[in-house]
C-alpha cells in the first residue's frame, strides 16, 4: 500500500544518464546483466564516468551510471528543498526498467540506502553494495563523524549541507586531482540528510538476488559497523577493499577495486545461474 | 492422494493468456522456479490492450480512466514523460515493453486457443492438468502441474433482447473501433459505462444527432478535479482512512459543485451513491449534455421499423444504434464446476481467485477495480505463486494454508465489505467482480502475508 506515492507520484525530472557499451570485440556473454550505478552523498553520475564506466565496459558490460535529481547533469535543482529519498528511489526505478533487462545495481554510501529500497520492490539480477552507510540507519555514522570532524554533524543538523573534503572522501590521491574532484560536489537536499539519520526498517530484496557488500579498507566515513550490518541483513559477509579510501571509483587503485567487484559479481551471478536450472 | 513429485523435476505452469495480468502471473511464476508456457489468441501480447487482438474491445482513441500510478505494474513504472491517462497504444506498448524486459516472450505461443484444461484426477485437489491448444502448428497436448487463467473477462458481447424489428444498423460496443462509423450518423448509444459515453461524446462530435439511453442516473466524475487527477485526490481521501459513507457524500459533494447537478441537463438523477456502481470518468458527457448535442433518454423497450421505442413511451428515429452494453465473463475451455461457478454462471471464489476444489489452479483477472488493473495484477501474480508453489512442492505448508488462510476467506468475493470497503454495488451482471481497488490490494497484501507465516511456520 503505498498511498503516499499513489497520491503525491514524485515530480518528473530530466535524468542525466551517462553509459558505456563494450564494443563488439570486448562484449561479454550474451545473458550478462547490464550494471547501473547509483552514485551516493554529493556525487553524480560522473563519479563513475571518470574511470569505472570505460573499464567496465572494456571488461565486456553494459554500464549505465545515473544522476539523482539535483545532482550532475540531472534537473530537479530548482525542487532541490522539496526532494526526498523517495524522489531517489523514483529516479533509480526509471532508469532501471528502461534497460533491456534487469540489471545489476551498483550503488555507492548514499546510493545504498536508495538502491536498497528499491531492490525491495524491483527484482535487480543482483545487488552491489560499496561502503554503504547503513542498511537501517545512519546514527553510527554520525557518531564517528562528531570526533572526527564535528562541523560535518553541526551543519546536518540544523539542515546545512554538508560540505564533504578531500581526507573524507580520498586516502591516496595527490591534493590536487583530490581538490579538482571536491570541487565538483553538489550540495546535498537537506530534507535527504535529516532522513539519512532516521531509522528505517530495511526490506529484503525482492526474488533473492545475490548481495555483494564492500568495505574500503582506508574508509574515514563510513564506519566498519554499518558495513558489516548491511551484510549481514543480506545474508551475507563484508568484503574489504584494501588500501583504498572512501570513494572506491576515484580513489587512487580505484581500477584495482572494479576489478575485484566484477570478478566477485561473475562469480555470484555463475553460481546462482546454476542454482537456478537445477 | 497423487504421490509426491520428485523434487528434481521443474514444474510447469500454463498460464491461459497473455495480457497484463496473465503476463504478471507467467513473471512471479517463474520467479519462483516454474518453467511457464503462457498462451493467446492474439499475434502480439497485451490482451485487450492490443487493439489488433481478436478478444480487444479498445478503440483508436481508448484512454485510461486511472492514472499512471494507479495502472502501472509497482515494479514497472510508465515512463515519466507518458500523460496522467495514457492512450491505447501506449498501454499496448507498455505491456510489450514489460514481456520484453522481464523476458517473458520466449515462453508464449501467440496465434494459439486454449480449448480445454481438464484435471487429470477431478478429486485430487493437487492434480496436475492436462492443456488442449490449437496453435498455426496443429494440436499440442501439454502435461503441467498447475494453471493460471487469465483469460480476460471483458471481450463476450452481452447484448440485451429487444423485441421487434428495426430497419437501420445495430452493433455491440464491441465492434467499435473508430469515430469514422459515426460520421453524419443519426446514433442511439444505449449504456453509460465508460465505453457508452466515451462513444456518445464522439458521436456528438462526428454525428449529426445523438441520442444516450441509460436504464438509471449515473454519477459523471470528472479526470481532473482540484488541480490534480481525480484519482489521486481519492487516494489522499481513502489514505486518510476515511468512512466509506464520509468518502461517497464528498465525492458527491464535489461533483455537484464542479460538474454541476446532472438533472439540470435532463439527465437522471443517479438513483445510488457514488461508488456502488462502476466509476465512469467523462468530463465531457455534462458538456455535450449542456450544449444540446446528446439528448438523455429513456430505456429501450422495443424496436418499431425506423423508430426505437423507449420505456416511457417516447421514440427516437436513429439510423444507427450502439449497445454498450458490456460483456459476461467465459472460461469456454475449463469445467465450470472445477471454478465453482454458481446457477447463475458466476464463478464465486475467495478473492475473486481460489477456487475450492483444487489448489493447483487459480483465477486471475477477474476483478473490475474502482481504479486501474495492473497493480492489482501484480500482487494476484504474487499471491498465484505463493499458493502454487506450496501446492506443488510443500504439500503439508499447502494443507495449513487452505485451513488457515484460504477457508476462512471463502465469503471474501465482491459483495464482502474485505473487498468492497463498504459500497454495496449494485446487483447486475457488470458489478460481479467489482472491488474496491484500495480494499482489494489490502486483502492481498495481508493474504500473501498471512501465506508467506503460515509456510514460515510449518517449514520450522
Amino acid at each position: 500500500m503505498r498511498m503516499r506515492e499513489w497520491a503525491f507520484p514524485a515530480t518528473p525530472v530530466d535524468r542525466e544518464v551517462l553509459s558505456a557499451e563494450p564494443t563488439p570485440s570486448d562484449a561479454g556473454p550474451s545473458d550478462r546483466p547490464p550494471l547501473l550505478f547509483v552514485h551516493g552523498l554529493q556525487h553524480g553520475a560522473w563519479c563513475w564516468a571518470e574511470s569505472w564506466l570505460p573499464r567496465a565496459a572494456a571488461a565486456g558490460w553494459s554500464a549505465h551510471a545515473l544522476s539523482l535529481r539535483a545532482h550532475g547533469g540531472s534537473g530537479g535543482r530548482d525542487r532541490r528543498r522539496r526532494t526526498r529519498l523517495s524522489d531517489y528511489e523514483h529516479d533509480v526505478l526509471q532508469e532501471a526498467v528502461r534497460l533491456p533487462r534487469p540489471p545489476v545495481v551498483v550503488a555507492h554510501s548514499l546510493g545504498c540506502i536508495v538502491a536498497s529500497r528499491v531492490a525491495a520492490r524491483y527484482p535487480f539480477a543482483a545487488v552491489v553494495l560499496l561502503t554503504p552507510v547503513g542498511v537501517d540507519h545512519a546514527v553510527d555514522l554520525l557518531g564517528r563523524t562528531v570526533l572526527r570532524a564535528p562541523q560535518h554533524v553541526a551543519r546536518m543538523s540544523v539542515g546545512l549541507p554538508v560540505h564533504l573534503s578531500e581526507v573524507d572522501l580520498f586516502a591516496g590521491l595527490p591534493p590536487a586531482s583530490a581538490s579538482e574532484l571536491v570541487s565538483r560536489l553538489d550540495p546535498e537536499p537537506p530534507l535527504v540528510q535529516l532522513q539519512l539519520l532516521v531509522r528505517r526498517p530495511p526490506r529484503p530484496a525482492v526474488q533473492n538476488p545475490p548481495v555483494l557488500v564492500y568495505g574500503a579498507q582506508r574508509d574515514v566515513l563510513v564506519p566498519a559497523s554499518g558495513v558489516e550490518r548491511t551484510a549481514r541483513f543480506y545474508g551475507t559477509h563484508a568484503r574489504w577493499l584494501p588500501d583504498i579510501g572512501h570513494d572506491v571509483m576515484l580513489d587512487a587503485g580505484n581500477e584495482a577495486a572494479l576489478d575485484t567487484v566484477l570478478h566477485d559479481l561473475s562469480e555470484v551471478l555463475a553460481q546462482r545461474a546454476e542454482a537456478d536450472l537445477a | 492422494m497423487a504421490p509426491q513429485q520428485p523434487s528434481t523435476r521443474r514444474r510447469r505452469a500454463a498460464v491461459v493468456g497473455a495480457g497484463g495480468v496473465g503476463l504478471a502471473a507467467m513473471k512471479n511464476l517463474r520467479a519462483v522456479g516454474f518453467d511457464v508456457l503462457g498462451f493467446d489468441l492474439a499475434d502480439e501480447v497485451g490482451g485487450n490492450w492490443y487493439i489488433h487482438g481478436p478478444t480487444s474491445r479498445v478503440y483508436e482513441s481508448t484512454h485510461t480512466i486511472s492514472t499512471k500510478p494507479f495502472t502501472q505494474f509497482p515494479d514497472f513504472p510508465m515512463p515519466d514523460h507518458w500523460p496522467d491517462y495514457p492512450h491505447q497504444s501506449q498501454m499496448g506498448e507498455y505491456l510489450c515493453r514489460y514481456a520484453d524486459h522481464f523476458d517473458l516472450r520466449r515462453h508464449i505461443r501467440l496465434r494459439t486457443e486454449v480449448v480445454a484444461v481438464r484435471p487429470h484426477d477431478p478429486d485430487d485437489p493437487r492434480t496436475r492438468w492436462r492443456v488442449t491448444s490449437r496453435g498455426p502448428d496443429g494440436t499440442h497436448d501439454d502435461d503441467v502441474d498447475v494453471v493460471v487463467v487469465a483469460n480476460g473477462h471483458n471481450w463476450r458481447p452481452k447484448m440485451p433482447d429487444v423485441p421487434g424489428h428495426f430497419d437501420g444498423q445495430v452493433m455491440h460496443s464491441a465492434e467499435y473501433k473508430s469515430a469514422s462509423v459515426l460520421r453524419d450518423r443519426r446514433v442511439l448509444v444505449v449504456g453509460a459505462g465508460n465505453t457508452g459515453c466515451d462513444i456518445a461524446v464522439e458521436a456528438a462530435q462526428q454525428g449529426r444527432a445523438v441520442w444516450h439511453s441509460t436504464r438509471r442516473g449515473y454519477w459523471y466524475a470528472p479526470k481532473y478535479a482540484f488541480g490534480k487527477p481525480a484519482d489521486q485526490i481519492n487516494a489522499l481521501v481513502s489514505g486518510l482512512r476515511t468512512p466509506m459513507w464520509l468518502k461517497q457524500r464528498l465525492m458527491q459533494a464535489t461533483i455537484r459543485a464542479t460538474v454541476g447537478d446532472h438533472a439540470r441537463r435532463g439527465l437522471p438523477r443517479p438513483d445510488h451513491a457514488i461508488l456502488e456502481t462502476h466509476p465512469i470518468a467523462n468530463s465531457l458527457l455534462p458538456y455535450y449534455v449542456g450544449q444540446g448535442d446528446i439528448t438523455p433518454v429513456a430505456d429501450v423497450a422495443r424496436y418499431d421499423g425506423p423508430h426505437v421505442v423507449l420505456v416511457d413511451g417516447s421514440m427516437v428515429e436513429p439510423d444507427l444504434v450502439v449497445f454498450a452494453t458490456g460483456y459476461l465473463a467465459e472460461f469456454p475451455f475449463l469445467d465450470p464446476s472445477l471454478i465453482d461457478t454458481d446457477d447463475g454462471g458466476r464463478p464465486r471464489l475467495a478473492l475473486n481467485m481460489v477456487p475450492t476444489r483444487v489448489d493447483t489452479l487459480v483465477v486471475a483477472g477477474l476483478y473490475q477495480p474502482d481504479s486501474g488493473v495492473f497493480t492489482i495484477a501484480h500482487w494476484q501474480g504474487v499471491l498465484a505463486a505463493e499458493l502454487l508453489d506450496a501446492a506443488t512442492s510443500r504439500p503439508q505448508e499447502s494443507d495449513a494454508i487452505r485451513r488457515d488462510v484460504l477457508q476462512p476467506l471463502a465469503e471474501a468475493t465482491s459483495e464482502s465489505p474485505l473487498l468492497s470497503g463498504g459500497a454495496r454495488f449494485a446487483s447486475s451482471t457488470r458489478h460481479y467482480y467489482e472491488v474496491g481497488h484500495q480494499d482489494y490490494l489490502r486483502a492481498l497484501d495481508r493474504t500473501v502475508a498471512s501465506v508467506r507465516a503460515v509456510r514460515a511456520r510449518v517449514a520450522a
